[in-house]
């Protein structure tokens, strides 16, 4: 609080200024001590002779090894500009889990040199899909959706609220779910139904939650794909390529260039490669990608559209499928001896977005090699709504082919004739 | 308001003397007099909050019981905050005495298994607990070289990720193979680092300087200055998995497992050997100043990690982490820092259990009827413990002292075991050493099935049970807005009030200010802090437009207001 105002009513400005008026001359009191001691001639020293300052430890030290001794002011950072140790002149072109392919998929497509033959996922998945079904799916599987955006109580923060009509208005700030708690809850809980449901057949995948890779390539230029996988389901056989039959063209982006939209940076790691798959799970399964629309943005606050996302799922799914390789094969790997393919979830937790990628060579576009296959569906909303609307919880337009999607990709690989 | 004055000597006399006198002597034989009361202060005190209590129980939603329990406090209750992760140094006695709790450091928890239902699932689960404990310890979990080379701020503790890695696959193995057999486990819902809070209050603290200060203000007779006093405490904790079902675990036969001190006892298959034992202490110091702990303001609020409106609501287990053991000092002792884990143990049992049962109509003022029991874990990656933690009683008001006239009133028991390890190491491709005793804990934690009870279940409920079924769209619409706000913790708009430092010199301290009219609280011998109602505000303000066809008319400007009626 400004207390200025306040204090200036009570006027104490005229105290102060008695106070340097009686103080301002200093008269030196005379005692008589002297005079009287040598009346008596008892001898007069000075106290100073007598008592010293003593000498602390570190005073008795050689200068220089205290000043040695002494913890300075903390080092900088070095400056982010040539004179850093790790400045490269060539940039690396980065692709992180904020970033968005301008053209959407279409970019997406040329960056990672793969085609898609058929609209829908492969004909396989078709024996899949009904193949297999929980007991009461779906009223699980609605428990589990109230469970993780309704009645879920974190209360955090979540990002301010603007009305872009009226800019300046400031809406009271909303309490709730954050959207990155919210894709892992929906997301962990509809694997746990799944695994629960199979029982010990469970036992040739693992779950890793949290994954981080980090994948160099060479693309008239270097190019790093850090990316995350929220959560990876890795099994210990690989699953089986879908097709051979590769035909087709990539898409045109003249005038634009593939590798736009995606940050430069000059102070990097050259070829640093970092994947957890090692050991005896050493095939991705299926990949879980969440998208946390706090964290998701394109360069230019345009807000992100559908072939954008179904970008995104693309560029992590080859980014998963090159670190697939690599940590199997060897970090040098120029052929693949048979393809990788892995499935990939990408999830707000309301759309999902399932698709199949099936990784033929590690060759960039312009290389006329063999292509990359890529097949997906479109977003399918697992519901319409969902929130307390008036004071009551609601959950409206709940959809069950979803959920189907989900579990034959979870099925896939499982011997599930048995059951 | 216009009022018709009639003279006196005009009122007609329908009555006269002798018929009122006729009708006093036909009532006087069934008059029903009101009971005398104590009007000493101490019994209109207990009155008081027996009657505020009584007011809180007939409340029939569980969202208007939380807001009823706060209605004594605009600004929230001073509350000790205890926090999962934080245990300072001797901190079981403390924790055992703010939840009444006895703990018996036992061999076999009261949920044992036998070893042949043991053997049936464990070679199932070996190999797979193999196979994820191998690749979450020897994973990498770099997120790149450092680009920054002199950068040494503090990292991020790692043991937390592996800690709670360890945990989630821990319960996804336990959980997928034990589903078929058990139905419970699927139907199961699990809960990943949830919101788990528990607010209650409890009795016999001493005094300190400033409660004997604030006793003199307000008239306390000296003697009576260092009574006890009670202390609010708010529990904040985020277990990291959490299992929870739509029925409750069955009680612990108490006859059986509230042992005596005797160190062995046969009565049952299962032998049950108790290491120590620890009775509930009187741990009256100021926690302020032996632990550190502080105090804030808030509202209070029991959470058990969901919304009232989700069915599913007991746990059946929650596994926590302990990684702080890591920072604290080795001379605190190897038995002190498992009385730490005890604690912490205690804590978050006790507070879920709590938030379970204000979800099932009981508050802190209204005692539980039934026991509430819950299962815990609390783990490293390596090392495990195990509890179970039975509810017995919730209510530590004074009252609850008198009314059992200081007979023994009920304690709320925990049976834990010792820090075990669940193998001795892990190599690049397998694990050395499986202890079997932690694989047969683990495996009957979730074995434990929940099953229905014979009783009511929420006799303090009205037929709505929460907000969302209340009929009048407007009630329910701020019930469930207040009640969202009010449990979110978010700052008020407003600050607090607070004597700024000139107010104390120039006001309190030293009169100055004379001929300034007397408007702050202080002046005005007002206590807003613990005065101060919920209630005690307008409604929102209705717009003109919105009222009366924009006629201008003053009549009712503020929107109702649904507060209980405490």
């Amino acid at each position: 609080m400004r207390i200025t105002q306040v204090l200036y009513k009570h006027n104490i400005g005229r105290l102060i200024k008695w106070q340097w008026r009686s103080q301002r001359k200093k008269t030196l009191i005379m005692t008589n001590a002297e005079k009287i001691l040598s009346s008596y001639n008892i001898p007069i020293e000075d106290a100073k002779q007598v008592i010293r300052e003593p000498l602390f430890e570190a005073q008795k030290q050689d200068i220089k090894t205290i000043m040695e001794n002494i913890v300075g002011p903390a080092e900088l950072p070095p400056e982010e500009n040539n004179t850093h140790p790790f400045w490269h002149d060539d940039p690396c072109y980065v692709y992180e889990d904020h970033n968005i392919l301008v053209r959407g998929i279409e970019q997406a497509k040329v960056f990672t040199n793969s085609i898609e033959p058929i609209p829908g996922l492969p004909q396989y998945f078709n024996e899949l899909y009904e193949a297999y079904k929980l007991p009461n799916q779906d009223e699980h599987i609605q428990r589990v959706i109230t469970a993780s955006i309704i009645y879920d109580a974190v209360q955090e923060k979540l990002p301010i609220r603007k009305d872009p009509k009226r800019p300046a208005w400031k809406f009271p700030r909303d309490y709730g779910i954050p959207d990155k708690r919210r894709n892992n809850l929906i997301v962990s809980r509809l694997l746990q139904l799944c695994e629960s449901s199979v029982g010990h057949m469970c036992s040739n995948k693992i779950v890793a939650k949290d994954v981080f890779f980090k994948v160099p390539l060479e693309r008239n230029g270097n190019v790093s794909l850090n990316v995350r996988a929220d959560l990876l389901l890795l099994s210990d056989n690989a699953l089986a390529p879908y097709t051979d039959d590769i035909q087709g063209e990539l898409p045109n982006l003249f005038p634009l260039d593939y590798k736009i939209s995606l940050d430069e940076i000059n102070i990097y790691h050259k070829n640093e490669f970092i994947s957890p798959i090692k050991g005896k799970f050493n095939n991705i399964h299926t990949a879980f990608i969440h998208y946390n629309e706090t964290e998701v943005k394109n360069l230019y606050e345009t807000p992100v559209v559908q072939s954008q996302i179904i970008g995104r799922s693309l560029m992590k799914c080859y980014a998963f499928a090159i670190a697939n390789a690599k940590s199997k094969y060897g970090e040098d790997i120029k052929e693949l001896p048979e393809p990788i393919t892995l499935q990939c979830i990408h999830t707000n937790a309301q759309w999902f977005h399932f698709s199949v990628f099936q990784l033929n060579s590690l060759a960039s576009p312009e290389e006329d090699g063999k292509k990359n296959i890529y097949w997906q569906t479109p977003l399918l909303d697992i519901y319409k709504k969902c929130g307390f609307d008036g004071g009551i919880p609601v959950l409206e337009g709940y959809n069950p082919e979803v959920f189907k999607h989900f579990l034959s990709f979870y099925m896939n690989g499982i011997d599930y004739e048995h059951k | 308001m216009w009022t018709i004055r009639v003279p006196k000597r005009n009122v007609p006399r329908f009555f006269n003397r002798s018929i009122t006198t006729v009708c006093v002597s036909r009532q006087e034989s069934r008059a029903v007099y009101p009971p005398i009361l104590d009007l000493k202060p101490e019994p209109t005190v207990l009155r008081q909050e027996l009657n505020h209590h009584e007011k809180i129980r007939n409340i029939g939603t569980i969202e208007e019981k939380t807001i009823g329990i706060n209605m004594p406090r605009y600004y929230g209750w001073q509350s000790l905050v205890v926090k999962d992760k934080i245990l300072p140094y001797d901190f079981l006695p403390f924790a055992q005495t703010i939840t009444k709790t006895k703990i018996y450091e036992v061999e076999n928890l009261p949920n044992k298994l036998s070893d042949d239902d043991y053997q049936k699932f464990i070679d199932h689960i070996k190999p797979q607990l193999e196979d994820s404990l191998v690749f979450e310890f020897n994973r990498n979990r770099s997120r790149g070289k450092e680009i920054n080379p002199i950068h040494n701020t503090d990292e991020s503790n790692p043991t937390n990720d592996l800690a709670k890695s360890v945990a989630e696959q821990v319960n996804r193995i336990f959980l997928a193979n034990l589903a078929a057999d058990y139905p419970h486990l699927y139907e199961a819902q699990i809960d990943y680092e949830p919101r788990v809070e528990g607010f209650w209050n409890v009795h016999g603290f001493a005094a300190n300087k400033e409660d004997q200060e604030l006793r003199k203000k307000k008239n306390v007779p000296e003697e009576n200055l260092k009574d006890p006093v009670d202390r609010w405490i708010h529990y904040f904790g985020v277990p990291t998995v959490q299992v929870r079902h739509s029925l409750p675990l069955s009680s612990v036969p108490l006859d059986k497992f509230m042992l005596t001190s005797t160190p062995l006892s046969h009565s049952d298959d299962i032998p049950n050997i108790i290491h120590r034992q620890f009775d509930v202490p009187n741990y009256d110091f100021d926690p302020q100043i032996y632990h550190k702990l502080p105090y804030e303001r808030r509202h209070g609020v029991s959470i058990p990690g969901f919304w009232p409106n989700d069915p599913q609501k007991f746990g059946l287990l929650s596994i926590h982490t302990n990684e702080y053991l890591v920072d604290r000092p080795p001379n605190f002792g190897e038995l002190e820092h498992q009385e730490a884990v005890h604690a912490q143990a205690i804590l978050a049992s006790f507070a879920w259990l709590i938030g379970q049962a204000s979800y099932q109509g009981f508050t802190i003022c209204n005692e539980i009827t039934y026991p509430l029991v819950n299962q815990s874990i609390i783990t490293n990656g390596k090392t495990w413990s195990f509890y179970m933690y039975q509810l017995n009683t919730m209510r530590f008001f004074k009252s609850k002292d008198t009314i059992n006239n200081n007979s023994v009133s009920p304690s709320n028991i925990c049976w834990g075991t010792k820090t075990m390890e669940l193998f001795h190491d892990v190599t690049d491709t397998q694990i050395v050493g499986w202890n079997d005793e932690t694989l047969k804990n683990l495996l009957s934690c979730y074995v434990n099935t929940p099953k229905i009870r014979d009783h009511e279940m929420s006799p303090y409920l009205g037929k709505e049970q929460v907000v969302a079924n209340i009929d009048d769209a407007n009630k329910r619409i701020w019930l469930h807005e207040k009640h969202k706000v009010m449990v979110s913790h978010r700052p008020r708009h407003r600050l607090l009030p607070e004597v700024y430092d000139w107010e104390r010199i120039y006001k309190i301290q030293f009169e100055t200010r004379q001929f300034e009219a007397r408007r702050r609280f202080f002046e005005l011998d007002q206590d807003p802090l613990n005065e101060r109602k919920l209630n005690d505000h307008y409604g929102a303000y209705i717009q003109r437009k919105d009222r009366d066809f924009g006629r201008r008319i003053r009549s009712k400007r503020f929107a109702d207001t649904y507060y209980p009626n405490v």
